[in-house]
C-alpha cells in the first residue's frame, strides 16, 4: 500500500511524547484538525502540547480514538461493548477523561463520557449520588442542608 | 498553545465532582438528563443546585434536545381525569408506573375536567380549547398556564367549523419575538372571505386580517387537525372532500412561518397524491414531518419527510396495523401509536414493520397529542407574577 502513514507527536503534562497516526487524531479531535488544517502543525520539529492531560488519560485517549478509527465499521453491539470495557474506571479516571475529551474536542468520546455519568446516576437517591461522585463537600450550609432533607425525605 | 490546567488537584486521589470539573462539564451532564429528573439533582450540592437553578437552564436544555421526554396526554372515555403516559418508559415499565393523572387548569367558569378539547403542543406546552369560548395554553409540568378567549369571533364560530374540519388551528413559537402564537384561519361563507385571527401570547391580544390562502383550503378541502409545529412553521394536511373531483387537485401541505408570519405551500410528492383517498394526517416524528394513511391493504403507511423541505427524502414505511396511529419516534428509532382497534400502544420496528410490543388498556382516543417536556415559561409569566 501507498506511503507510510504520517504520525504527529502529543505531549503530556509530563512531558511524554506520544506519536499517533495523524489520521486517527484528525478524525476525531477537533482541535487538532484545526491545527492539522490551518498549517500551524510543523511535521518535523512540533509536538503538541497537552498540559492539563497526564499521560495515563493520554494513552486512554488514543487507544480510543485508534481503536474507533480502525473499527468504525464493526456492529453497534460490538462496539458498545468495547466502549463499555474502555470507560471502566474510576469516578477519577472518568472525570480526567472528560475534562481531555473535551479540551480536545473528541464528540463521540465526550458525548459517550456524559451519557455514562448520567447512567451512574440515573434513578438513584442523593446520598448515593453524593457517594458515586465523590461529592465529599456539597457546599450547602448545615442549616440548608436539613431545610432540603426535611423538605424533601424521599429524595435522600 | 496554552491551556487551562486543572493539574494542581491531581494527586488527591479523593476528589470530587465539584471540585475537579468546570462548572461548563457539570452543566453538560445536567443538559442529558430529563428536565424533569433535575429539580431533584439540585439537592446533590450547592453548586448543582446554581446551575439548575439557572433561568437560562430550561432554554438551552429544550434547544440542545440531548434528553427529550416525551409525554402522551390522553383523556380517556372512561375516566373523569385526563392522564399523562412517559412514552420514553412506557414499555419498560408497563402502563401503570408510567401514567400520572392530571387536571386541566382551573377556570372560573368550568371547575371541572369535562369540555376540553385537546389540540396540540409546542414545547412543552399544550394548547387546549374550553368550552364555551376559550383557549388554554398549559405546561403540564410546571402547570404554568394561560387562558385566554376567542368570543370576539363568535359571530364567525371558528371554533365550530373547527370541529367540522373547515377552519385551521395552530399553535406555534416565533424564535425571533420569542413569542408563542395562536392561529386560527376561516371562512366568512356569507362575505366568501378568508380570515386570520393570530392571539400573541407576549402582547396577550388578537389581531386579525383578511388573508388569500395558497389553493383555496377552506373552501373545497378537509383539513387535518391540528397543525404541527415544527422547524418554525405550522403544518397542515389538506385533502380534497370526497366527491369535489381531481379538478380540486390532490392534498397539499399548508404551511405557516412564523417568523415571517406568511403562508406557502409545499408540494407532496405525486406517489403520495395519487394512491389514497382517505384523508390522512401529519404527525411529527423523530423531529421529522410525517403523514399517515389508512391503505387500502388494511396496513397504515406512513411517510416521513426526513430532511425538512428536501422532496427527495420523502419514504415510506408500512405498519401491518389496519387502525394505527402514529405518535412518537422511541429512542431507539422504532414507531409507537395506538392500536385502535385493540384499543392499545404498540411499538413497530420501522424498517421491517416487525410488531416489537404492546402495550395497556386506553380507551375513547379522541383526545390526545404528544409534547415534550419543558420547564420553559411563557413570555411575562414573571412580570405578571404568575405561578
Amino acid at each position: 500500500m501507498g506511503s507510510p502513514l504520517k504520525k504527529i507527536m502529543l505531549c503530556s503534562s509530563e512531558k511524554e511524547i506520544f506519536s499517533v497516526e495523524e489520521q486517527v487524531m484528525v478524525q476525531h479531535s477537533v482541535i487538532i484538525n484545526n491545527m492539522i488544517e490551518d498549517g500551524s502543525y510543523n511535521y518535523e520539529e512540533s509536538k503538541i502540547p497537552l498540559d492539563c492531560v497526564d499521560s495515563k488519560t493520554l494513552k486512554k485517549v488514543i487507544d480510543y480514538c485508534t481503536y474507533h478509527t480502525h473499527h468504525h465499521n464493526d456492529n453497534q453491539e460490538d462496539l458498545e461493548a468495547w466502549d463499555a470495557q474502555f470507560l471502566n474506571v474510576d469516578s477519577n479516571g472518568l472525570y480526567d477523561l472528560l475534562m481531555a475529551a473535551n479540551y480536545l474536542e473528541i464528540r463521540n468520546l465526550l458525548d459517550l463520557i456524559y451519557r455514562t455519568i448520567k447512567n451512574m446516576i440515573k434513578g438513584k437517591k442523593i446520598d448515593e449520588i453524593r457517594r458515586i461522585l465523590n461529592i465529599k463537600d456539597h457546599g450547602f450550609t448545615p442549616e440548608e442542608e436539613e431545610q432540603n432533607r426535611k423538605e424533601y425525605p424521599h429524595f435522600y | 498553545m496554552d491551556m487551562d490546567v486543572h493539574s494542581n488537584k491531581k494527586n488527591n486521589r479523593n476528589i470530587s465532582i465539584d471540585d475537579i470539573l468546570p462548572a461548563e462539564l457539570v452543566r453538560g451532564i445536567l443538559m442529558r438528563i430529563p428536565i424533569k429528573n433535575l429539580v431533584r439533582l439540585r439537592c446533590v450540592s450547592k453548586l448543582w443546585n446554581t446551575l439548575i437553578s439557572d433561568p437560562n437552564l430550561p432554554k438551552s436544555h429544550f434547544d440542545l434536545s440531548l434528553a427529550p421526554s416525551h409525554r402522551l396526554l390522553l383523556y380517556p372515555d372512561d375516566s373523569t381525569k385526563p392522564t399523562t403516559v412517559d412514552l420514553d418508559a412506557l414499555f419498560l415499565d408497563g402502563p401503570s408506573k408510567t401514567s400520572t393523572n392530571v387536571s386541566f387548569p382551573p377556570n372560573k367558569e368550568n371547575q371541572s375536567d369535562d369540555g376540553f378539547y385537546i389540540f396540540n403542543s409546542c414545547r412543552g406546552f399544550v394548547a387546549l380549547f374550553e368550552d364555551p369560548h376559550y383557549i388554554v395554553i398549559w405546561n403540564p409540568l410546571t402547570r404554568s398556564h394561560r387562558v385566554f378567549s376567542c368570543e370576539g369571533y363568535k359571530n364567525y364560530s371558528p371554533m365550530q367549523k373547527l370541529l367540522k374540519r373547515s377552519a385551521m388551528f395552530g399553535f406555534g413559537y416565533d424564535a425571533s419575538e420569542d413569542d408563542y402564537l395562536v392561529l386560527l384561519a376561516w371562512r366568512n361563507t356569507r362575505k366568501m372571505e378568508d380570515y386570520l385571527g393570530l392571539f400573541s401570547l407576549r402582547t396577550n391580544s388578537w389581531t386579525t386580517s383578511k388573508v388569500t390562502l395558497p389553493n383555496d383550503p377552506l373552501r373545497k378541502r378537509i383539513i387535518s387537525l391540528p397543525g404541527v409545529f415544527l422547524n418554525g412553521a405550522i403544518h397542515w394536511w389538506i385533502a380534497p372532500r370526497f366527491g369535489t373531483g381531481v379538478d380540486s387537485g390532490g392534498a397539499i401541505i399548508l404551511v405557516f412561518d412564523m417568523i415571517e408570519r406568511r403562508f406557502w405551500e409545499m408540494p407532496v410528492p405525486k406517489e403520495i397524491m395519487t394512491n389514497y383517498h382517505p384523508p390522512g394526517a401529519l404527525v411529527e416524528l423523530g423531529g421529522c414531518l410525517a403523514i399517515w394513511f389508512t391503505n387500502f391493504d388494511k396496513k397504515t403507511d406512513i411517510w416521513i419527510m426526513k430532511e425538512y423541505g428536501v422532496q427527495s427524502s420523502w419514504t415510506a414505511y408500512k405498519i401491518p396495523c389496519l387502525f394505527f396511529r402514529p405518535l412518537n419516534l422511541s429512542n431507539d428509532g422504532d414507531i409507537i401509536g395506538f392500536d385502535i382497534l385493540k384499543s392499545c400502544l404498540a411499538k413497530y420496528n420501522v424498517n421491517n414493520g416487525e410488531m416489537l410490543q404492546s402495550c395497556g388498556k386506553f380507551c375513547g382516543l379522541n383526545e390526545f397529542c404528544v409534547y415534550t417536556e419543558s420547564l420553559l415559561a411563557l413570555p411575562d409569566d414573571f412580570m405578571e407574577g404568575k405561578e
